[in-house]
């Protein structure tokens, strides 16, 4: 028996309005969380996404007195947003870039405490947006799939904890995202 | 790509893959042949997705996501947060690197006023700086700071900073155009400080600070702008720039000199400005020089330089000419402020701000205290609540250490001392997460021993912060209950601190009064405890001679620890010196407080009840006005107010003190808690001699196993919960069942201090020595306990009110004996303790020397004694108190014995049956009343 369609339909109702409800609360999270990082209060200047949406999470739940019980469903938003925290990031610095000119210094060469030395052009915003709209295709065939790259992506979280919070078996999350990691090597060409 | 044509086949063979992988391993070829029936596209998707499966390379997450997350780490604020239009108004400033606009910004409709800051077309080298500033003010956000509102870059490319407009005078126009007078000028000035301070324990150094960065808005809010040449205290920006930015005049001399800058650099500027706020002029050497003689200047190239430039700061002369009087203390203030070398000025703005307040506030200044570096000691012992578990006194100690960064260096340094103590702690802690260790749960004990253990190997070559933890730690195995652990930690601490690589004298004199504290608490050795309390006594007299409150902190640190060894007059004069210290020193409540409470207990040990009664009820009143009902030292406030209403008979107040700290134990320490149950077995004597003995017997149930499973048998503490449930046998007159218990406690308190604890094991030998004289059991044991306790008390200089709890029943041993002249001797010495003491030690005279009478056949000498004796209970505790009851009837067997029926009749009849409701069926007190009216 294949169990997606079946699992995908039996999802309660519930947890809709729970992502309705908590996503822009979330978002704002994530964009504070983000910020926060430039200003230099975390001690690494490297985003780690993990450490992030954990975070996120431990003070939404702090705000809203949610019980524990939805750390999955809050960690299968947070992946979203935090893709859309990138994606609408990496879509601003997409049409704010214009040709440059001779005076003007490409603000990625500014030397800022924490940039990468070795990282040059902006190439790697227009793979996201690529990423994200075949993430888009991707739901369209198999939403669980979908998850899998979410949660691995944009959550940083391990295999085990994905089939956690999807409820279903190990084995089955390692062939979805080994085979959904192929598919989007084939969209994307390069990913 | 071939997305469109490979999707159906796609989503088909993933299904296909999952399905076949659920089959053994021999049977998949054949499934696959069938489920893809024939299709040979679908067959060589499957193909694919099952080599795909089979390829654990794959799994790494790609670069561009985290790519792209670095951007956002790094970029987020060149993003107009809020896509606005400016509109330019007119300029309003340039600089060196640009002109800042009045501009109006359009969000949602509403138009808003903002200074815009750009740069000048072309001014590319300075463009780093500008997001530097960016990225600076980003952190800042202050009522007193100009804020932050946008940031972006304009249509060409070039970045921009929308900041709040403040539409305001600079400071020194606002004050003079205003003609406002000293105090307005100082406490507009400090508010200004607190914009600087704020900015500093956001680790940034303003670096610029004048008059024309601090504009003063319509309602009288002075408001910090341009922060163009700060720096993060972190980053290692090159000084250089900051030389070539900042306005001579208002620059320090590390400044002037290219030296690394500090948060003191900061406070050379504000103490500038302060002076020319009250004066209307700057200091007059520095007026006029440009920025290549003041360098000549500082750098010693012209001669005294250094001296005519102190002598200017003479506010005096200027003065006159404003009308503006400048107080000393104000004087003082400037001048510390404009110390040439950063570390002898104020160790922060905070600093220069609390001492401007403090001249407000007709408080002694800080600027004209010979020692000021007290405070850092200070506040961490203001913090000491123990129970706080030494965490507090980290998370203190950190915090603190940001606010008052001395200079960059030293900033660094602490702040790696703390986040390194921090770290180390968290990681014992780690440990005790129950998924990571495998084990349900961990005790505070068993946290702070794997800390211990570990504090030694792995931060041999960090002594700072070694010294710091194994304070924390000591302190936190003193806040549960553990002090005996917790001492040797403290001692190690004391030693760190001392070594010459680190030489903190003062922060050695504070552990080593945290160490006295510890073994008082626990009771171990008070000649140890001495020892320690005199060695931190000894430090903060060579260290800090001029500070009274470290001093006050020192006296009050031996009070307990001459109590404790049977020195009560020392004590005494030691606490009233404490508290003297205190009175001159501070206003604090609090503290003045705990200095009422030592003198209280000193005092109330010393056996003068009276005298300490107004100390408790004065620190009572303080900490309740202060708003401090919910902490340990208004706990400790209570309880010695508790045990001083006792002595002196007010024991249903003294009960209801105690009912209320039980309570307060309870939210502070928690239910299962070995301070809890201690306290609860404590009161169980309490209430025995209020005869409330149900109650009592509760909490011994309560608190007897708390007591056993916390300290176990081998501890002091297990010895006085024997010794209170055999006192409360020996109150009901169950001798029998007193004895065994109170034997014990005898036995395991002499071996728990061997022979060194003098104050509790006097108190177990002489009720034990009272039990069996008056059980019938006057025997040698009973004696040689007195004698003993009377010989050593003598020898520690006690007073004679501590002796009197001795002599008296050794007089009625003397008694039992018929030795008529030897109980005499006593009782007359007791007699003469006055009314210092408990009321009862009179009656208890008074009853013995009516047996001394009857046994000589007096007994109307005998009567009119026992009537003093039963009086005297009755006026002290009432007609119902079980000990009124039996003085009561020991007066009718006097009366009787006299001759006098109608009187014996009468009490008999009032009391007898109070006697019987109160006492247990086989109560002695039962038998000795009966014995007595049988005969008759």
């Amino acid at each position: 028996m294949l169990p997606t369609a079946h699992e995908e339909a039996a999802e309660p109702a519930r947890d809709d309005r729970f992502a309705e409800d908590l996503s822009p609360l979330l978002y704002a999270e994530l964009k504070a969380l983000a910020a926060r990082a430039i200003r230099g209060e975390r001690s690494s200047h490297t985003l780690q996404t993990t450490a992030l949406v954990h975070e996120a999470w431990l003070r939404v739940a702090d705000q809203r007195r949610l019980d524990p019980v939805n750390r999955g469903q809050f960690l299968g938003l947070a992946a979203q947003m935090m893709r859309r925290v990138l994606v609408d990031h990496a879509r601003r610095r997409a049409a704010a870039k214009r040709p440059t000119s001779d005076e003007r210094i490409p603000i990625e060469e500014i030397d800022l405490p924490g940039s990468d030395p070795h990282r040059s052009g902006f190439d790697n915003g227009a793979d996201l947006i690529q990423l994200d709209s075949a993430l888009g295709r991707l739901h369209e065939i198999s939403s669980r799939q979908a998850k899998v790259i979410d949660l691995k992506f944009f959550a940083g979280l391990e295999l085990e904890e994905i089939a956690d919070v999807l409820g279903v078996a190990r084995p089955t999350v390692v062939r979805d995202w080994r085979m959904a990691r192929a598919w989007l090597q084939r969209e994307l060409g390069q990913v | 790509m071939n997305s469109a044509r490979s999707e159906p086949n796609y989503a088909r063979a993933q299904q296909v893959v999952h399905e076949v992988f659920e089959l053994p391993l021999g049977e998949r070829v054949e499934r696959i042949a069938f489920l893809c029936g024939g299709d040979s596209a679908l067959a060589a998707e499957v193909d694919w997705l099952i080599k795909a499966v089979e390829d654990d390379a794959l799994d790494m997450v790609p670069e561009s996501v985290g790519a792209v997350a670095r951007d956002i780490a790094n970029e987020w604020h060149f993003a107009a947060t809020i896509p606005g239009n400016y509109r330019l108004l007119k300029a309003i400033g340039e600089g060196g690197m640009g002109v800042v606009w009045l501009a109006e910004r359009e969000v949602g409709g509403a138009r808003q006023r903002v200074a815009l800051k750009k740069l000048h077309t072309g001014a590319v080298a300075h463009r780093s700086r500008l997001i530097e500033e960016q990225r600076i003010l980003a952190t800042l956000a202050h009522p007193n700071i100009a804020r932050l509102l946008d940031a972006g870059e304009d249509r060409h490319g070039a970045p921009f900073l929308a900041m709040e407009f403040v539409d305001g005078e600079r400071i020194d126009h606002w004050c003079f155009a205003r003609n406002l007078d000293l105090r307005a000028r100082i406490a507009l000035f400090i508010k200004a400080c607190a914009a600087v301070s704020y900015a500093h324990q956001q680790l940034v150094i303003h670096r610029d600070l004048k008059p024309s960065n601090i504009l003063v808005d319509a309602s009288g809010e002075p408001k910090l702008l341009d922060f163009g040449i700060a720096r993060l205290i972190s980053t290692e920006a090159a000084q250089r720039t900051a030389t070539r930015f900042m306005t001579p005049a208002y620059a320090s001399p590390e400044q002037l000199e290219g030296r690394p800058l500090g948060t003191a650099t900061d406070v050379w500027s504000l103490g500038v400005m302060l002076y020319e706020l009250l004066c209307g002029a700057r200091p007059l050497q520095l007026f006029d020089l440009d920025h290549a003689q003041a360098l000549r200047v500082m750098s010693g190239g012209v001669a005294s330089a250094d001296e005519s430039m102190q002598a200017s700061f003479r506010a005096d002369e200027a003065v006159a000419a404003h009308g503006l009087s400048i107080p000393a203390d104000v004087d003082a203030i400037v001048r510390k402020a404009l110390r040439r070398e950063p570390e002898l000025r104020y160790a922060s703005v905070r600093e220069l701000a609390e001492d401007l307040e403090n001249f407000l506030a007709a408080r002694p200044v800080l600027a004209r205290r010979g020692e000021w570096s007290y405070r850092a000691s200070r506040f961490v012992y203001r913090n000491r609540w123990p129970m706080a578990a030494g965490m507090t006194a980290l998370i203190v100690a950190s915090g603190f250490f940001w606010r008052t960064a001395v200079a960059e260096r030293e900033a660094r340094l602490q702040a790696q001392v703390a986040g390194r103590t921090t770290e180390f702690l968290i990681s014992a802690f780690a440990l005790s997460d129950p998924t990571q260790a495998g084990r349900h749960d961990f005790s505070a004990r068993e946290v702070l021993d794997r800390g211990r253990a570990r504090i030694d190997q792995e931060l041999a070559d960090q002594p700072l912060v070694r010294a710091r933890l194994l304070e924390a730690m000591g302190t936190a195995y003193r806040g549960i209950n553990e002090g005996s652990a917790g001492a040797p930690l403290l001692e190690a601490a004391a030693e760190l601190y001392l070594h010459p690589g680190i030489n903190q004298p003062l922060a050695a004199a504070r552990v080593l009064r945290a160490k006295a504290a510890a073994i008082l608490d626990s009771r171990g050795s008070t000649q140890a405890a001495l020892v320690a309390a005199q060695r931190a006594f000894d430090l903060v007299q060579v260290h800090a001679p001029d500070d009274l409150l470290l001093l006050a902190d020192a006296h009050g640190a031996l009070v307990p620890a001459l109590n404790a060894d049977a020195k009560e007059d020392r004590a005494v004069a030691t606490a009233r010196e404490a508290l003297r210290l205190r009175e001159l020193g501070t206003t604090d409540p609090a503290a003045l407080a705990s200095g009422n409470v030592e003198l209280c207990a000193a005092l109330s040990s010393s056996g003068d009840s009276l005298a300490a009664l107004p100390h408790c009820e004065r620190a009572r009143a303080m900490y309740a006005s202060a708003g401090q009902t919910r902490s340990n030292a208004y706990r400790h406030a209570l309880r010695n107010l508790e045990s001083v209403l006792a002595y002196l008979g007010r024991h249903e107040q003294g009960i209801a003190m105690a009912r209320e700290r039980i309570a307060l134990t309870a939210a502070l320490f928690g239910e299962d808690s070995a301070v809890l149950a201690s306290e609860r077995v404590w009161l169980i004597v309490r209430l025995g001699e209020h005869g409330l003995f149900e109650e009592a017997s509760d909490l011994l149930t309560q608190g007897m196993p708390v007591i056993l499973a916390r300290n176990g048998k081998n501890s002091s503490q297990y010895a006085r919960a024997l010794f209170c449930q055999g006192w409360l046998h020996y109150l009901q007159g169950q001798f029998d069942l007193a004895l065994p218990p109170m034997r014990l406690a005898v036995e395991i308190q002499t071996q728990q201090v061997a022979g060194r604890d003098l104050g509790t094991l006097h108190v177990l030998r002489t009720t034990l020595a009272q039990v069996l004289i008056e059980s019938g059991q006057a025997n040698a044991q009973a004696r040689e306990l007195l004698e003993s306790v009377i010989a050593e008390r003598n020898q520690a200089g006690s007073t004679s009110n501590a002796l009197a709890y001795a002599r008296l029943p050794l007089a009625q041993w003397h008694a039992a004996h018929g030795e008529a002249a030897a109980a005499r001797v006593l009782l007359d010495q007791v007699s003469a303790v006055g009314a210092g003491v408990e009321q009862e030690l009179h009656a208890r005279v008074a009853a013995t020397r009516a047996a001394l009478f009857a046994g000589e056949g007096e007994f109307v000498n005998a009567e009119i004694e026992a009537r003093s004796a039963y009086e005297i209970m009755r006026a002290d505790r009432g007609d119902n108190h079980p000990r009124t009851v039996l003085y009561a009837l020991a007066y009718a067997r006097a009366a009787r014995a006299a001759g006098e029926l109608a009187v014996a009749r009468a009490l008999e009849r009032e009391y007898q049956p109070e006697l019987t409701r109160v006492f247990p069926a086989e109560s002695a007190y039962l038998e000795q009343a009966a014995a007595a009216v049988q005969p008759q």
